[in-house]
Parts: C-alpha cells; structure tokens; sequence
C-alpha cells in the first residue's frame, strides 16, 4: 500500500519573488496563489529586492539565477553576507534554466537551500517549498561560505571530528 | 572543543511552526495550479511574440554589422533563453528546445560568421513556425524531426569550425 503524501497549509508564509521577467512573476505568483501563499512580493533584480526585505519580511525567496543588474547569485552573496543584510537567513530556492553543474555548484556555494530548473511546474514547485519546510538546515558561517549546511546527511558512523582536511588546521 | 574560522547556527528558520500539521495532500492540488497557470497561455504567447520580434531586430543587426557585436549576440542569447525557460510550463516543450538548441550555439559566442547568422535565422524560423502553428508538446512526428535537422546544421557548423 503507497502512503498518500502529505501537505501543509501555506496560508501563513510570505515569499519573495526575484526575476527580470514579468511573465515569471505572473506564472509563479498563480501557482503559490493556488498553493493558499496570499502573501507574495515581487522585485525585478537583487538590488531592489535587498531593499524590499527592509519591510517585507519573506520566509521564502524563489530568485532566478540569471537577472539584470544584480543577479541571483550575488544577490544571495549579498544577502548571506553584507553587515546591514535584512535577512540573512532566509531560505532561498534558485529558479534558473542554466542546469549545467558549473551553475548548480556556484548557486550552492553562495548559500541557497534549493535549486530549482526550469520549466516550472505547480508539482515541482511545491516540492521544493515542501524540502524547505520539512528540511530545515544549520546555517554554517566561515570566511569563505555563509548559507544553509551543504552537508544534506549527517553520517553519525563517520569518526570526526571534522569531515575536511582544511578544517583540522582550524581546531583550537 | 570550536572552530575559530567557523560559526553555526543551529536551524534559524524552522518554518514548520508558520504551517499547520501536515494533512493528507489534495491530490487535485496540482491539476488545479496548472490550470490557473494555463489561464495565462495567451499572455505568455504575446509576450514570445514580442520576444522574436525583438530578437529578429537584433538579428537584423548582427546582418548589417557582419556578425561581430557581442552584445547584439548577448541580447539574442538572453531572448532564447528566457523563451526557452518558460515554455515548457506552458506547454511548448518542442518551442524550449529550438530555443535551447539556439542557446547552446550561442553560449559564449564573441562574433558568428555568415554561417553562423544562417544558423540563427533557421531557429528563429523554426521558433516563429512553432508559435503561428499553435504547435504543444513536441510536435508530434515532426517536432524531433525539426529538432534533428537543427542539430545537423549545428554539428556541420561544428566540423567546419
């Protein structure tokens, strides 16, 4: 017997939409409409999106990668990093198109929880709003990384105490 | 024992607390989204129209201008590639591929010949055809046809290159 899946009631959360591409803010604001998501934000490029999570207060960003002025990564860069960032931890899941491994890595390590290709779709999308939900991460902070733990499993075998060579240089 | 280069927080946004106990899922739930977001197809249509017509402007210069300008050849880039990006949620997976075979000539390409402009315009004609045709999903028979006649010009291209 297949166990039925299980959802949520979206009603409550606030998402933030970045892309240069006002067709994408009318396809995905109908799809998170139909979701039960009543509060959603949209901003043409990373710029006026840090500026607008100065009072929105989003518990999701769904950004495309490839946008005009700031773009999706430097944007998350910004967003995970900057001093005055007005929600560093925010999740975020990258909409793009380029699903090459090159731009799947960098979107990684600027700090995004989920990746996202396209084209959309209404399943693929509450999918990944699903895994943001039920995954919730560490947030990991070194000089050369801020995000969510890259790390998706925890391997409670594995003898420690740090899983890289470079970490150990770092022990006190 | 700590890391000194090293901080971790643990889970800062535990968005479980802002969504009601999971229920089991409306299986209609995806049906329903998909066909509001089919409400927006001839939006979506329009606004390829108006890509292409950009797109042919740009090819009319990269014409006039022998090929050599890399933003003109950026601006075409980015044309295919959003096109290509959205088509397949509005059910045109064949208009996402001949974008994406567009796209890939494309990619990081300073400058493109004669041949290369042809190249361009057989897409593009290919992509106008798919859209006055009204021609979903992939096409049929046809549709893998096209798309192997596209690859074709782009593995001569390749070999002549």
């Amino acid at each position: 017997m297949t166990r039925r899946p299980m959802g949520y009631d979206y009603e409550r959360l606030k998402v933030l939409i970045v892309d240069d591409n006002r067709f994408m803010h009318e396809l995905l604001k109908t799809i998170l409409r139909s979701f039960g998501i009543k509060d959603v934000s949209s901003c043409y490029d990373g710029s006026d999106a840090i500026t607008e999570l100065k009072h929105f207060h989003a518990d999701i960003i769904i950004t495309d990668l490839e946008i005009q002025l700031l773009d999706g990564l430097d944007f998350v860069r910004l967003l995970r990093t900057a001093d005055d960032s007005p929600n560093r931890f925010v999740p975020v899941i990258m909409l793009t198109g380029h699903t090459e491994f090159t731009h799947v890595a960098a979107a990684r390590d600027v700090g995004i929880t989920e990746f996202l290709a396209k084209p959309v779709s209404a399943r693929r999308m509450y999918e990944r709003l699903n895994a943001v939900i039920e995954h919730p991460r560490d947030f990991v902070r070194t000089t050369s990384y801020a995000g969510p733990d890259r790390r998706r499993r925890q391997d409670p075998s594995y003898p420690g105490p740090f899983p890289r060579a470079t970490d150990r240089t770092t022990v006190q | 024992m700590t890391r000194s280069a090293s901080e971790i927080i643990p889970c800062p946004t535990d968005l479980r607390t802002k969504v009601r106990p999971p229920r089991p899922l409306d299986p209609t739930i995806f049906e329903r989204a998909d066909a509001e977001a089919a409400t927006l197809t001839p939006d979506y249509l329009s606004s390829v129209s108006n890509s292409l017509e950009g797109m042919g402007r740009n090819l009319a210069r990269l014409r006039s201008g022998g090929g050599g300008d890399p933003d003109t050849l950026k601006a075409l880039f980015r044309g295919a590639h959003d096109i290509k990006g959205h088509a397949g949620s509005f059910n045109y997976p064949l208009l996402g591929e001949v974008m994406g075979s567009l796209c890939h000539y494309l990619r990081d390409r300073p400058a493109i010949d004669a041949r290369g402009v042809k190249i361009v315009e057989t897409h593009m004609r290919a992509a106008h055809l798919v859209v006055s045709r009204d021609i979903k999903g992939m096409g049929g028979a046809k549709g893998p046809e096209l798309l192997a006649e596209l690859a074709q010009l782009l593995g001569a291209d390749a070999q002549h290159t």
